[in-house]
């Protein structure tokens, strides 16, 4: 049985998301989390300058040249790290005006960057979270574990919740979605400098997308590709669809994890819209 | 027959957005799974007055044949 307390709150759940979007470990530090917040804010930057460092800069350079603009990024998983992204654009902008070869290393130099995006969205969920709990949160499956597991490989957030059937299901149309439109695209999606915001829609598939490019990625194109727009919208919609996903286990999760959580701050204002699933029990 | 293609290529896909925004809807996998029909049809029903729309208005106003 957990110990009822009163409420208890660190700060504005908000802010604490709003400065994490701006610096990674700042909404920790703001809740308190002083040491967390230094660790989310050593690896992620870690991860954009590596990917800075592997790519000179200039991953933004991807971007056909009439796309460029002040917002064009914002599209980018790599806004997740506005911060980064910002000072990115400052000091490198869209890369060399001439026409350069890229790094070695650049396929792995945008991983890099566009991970450090990612997960930095899963670091302001959880400073969201313990803006909203007192210490003391009973340990159980965190919400933000299940989320980033969810991102990582679709289903597996809903299999680690115990809702088995609808992770064998949405595994099995996201990733067969994703299949299905590499195959009709010949795996000309599987290149960011290709298709920049198509790839950035099919990152957020999590593994599979990272792994197929990995293994398959900057293909050769010999013949006309009839459906190659097809399976581009395939690729993208699969990663798109994932944040549907995604949102479905961390909207059972929170509510799970509150359920069970009487330390916790329960402003309704706060909650957000309605969880999009009813299940509260455990 | 590419007109038959890309059809078979919008059921596809439009029945995976169905599927993932009834899961995204529905707690409980029986009525998620019980509304997708009517989700589906409803969903297709509205693309095709959207695309209805389009192919009047190109006809209208845009046709360049």
């Amino acid at each position: 049985m957990v110990e009822s307390r009163p409420a208890e709150r660190r700060g504005d759940p908000n802010v604490a998301v709003l400065l994490t979007w701006f610096l990674p470990g700042a909404g920790h530090m703001y809740v308190g989390r002083v040491g967390l917040g230094l660790l989310a804010f050593m690896v992620l930057e870690g991860l954009y300058v590596l990917g800075w460092l592997l790519g000179d800069g200039r991953t933004f350079e991807y971007l056909d040249p009439e796309l460029r603009g002040p917002l064009a990024t914002l599209l980018t998983p790599e806004a997740g790290n506005l911060g980064a992204m910002l000072f990115h654009l400052k000091s490198s902008s869209f890369g060399s005006e001439e026409a350069l070869p890229f790094p070695r290393w650049m396929v792995l130099a945008s991983f890099s960057s566009a991970l450090s995006g990612i997960l930095n969205l899963f670091v302001a969920a959880h400073a969201h979270l313990e803006a909203r709990a007192g210490r003391g949160t009973p340990a159980r499956p965190h919400p933000v574990r299940l989320l980033a597991a969810a991102w990582f490989f679709p289903g597996l957030g809903h299999w680690l919740q115990g809702r088995r059937l609808r992770a064998v299901m949405v595994s099995g149309i996201l990733i067969g979605l994703f299949v299905l439109g590499t195959w009709l695209a010949d795996g000309t999606n599987l290149s960011r400098e290709r298709h920049f915001y198509y790839w950035s829609g099919q990152f957020l598939l999590g593994g599979p997308a990272l792994l197929l490019e990995l293994l398959a990625g900057d293909a050769r194109v010999t013949r006309e590709l009839p459906w190659v727009d097809v399976g581009l919208l395939y690729g993208c919609m699969a990663g798109l669809l994932n944040v549907l996903a995604m949102l479905d286990v961390w909207g059972v999760a929170e509510q799970r994890w509150f359920a069970v959580s009487p330390t916790v701050s329960p402003d309704p204002a706060l909650e957000g819209p309605p969880a999009p699933s009813g299940e509260v029990s455990a | 027959m590419r007109l038959g293609a890309h059809l078979g290529y919008f059921f596809i896909l439009s029945l995976a957005i169905v599927i993932m925004s009834a899961f995204y809807s529905e707690a409980e996998d029986g009525p998620a799974l019980r509304s997708v029909p009517r989700r589906y049809a409803v969903f297709v029903g509205a693309c095709a007055i959207v695309a209805a729309a389009m192919l009047v208005l190109e006809h209208l106003f845009v046709a360049v044949g």
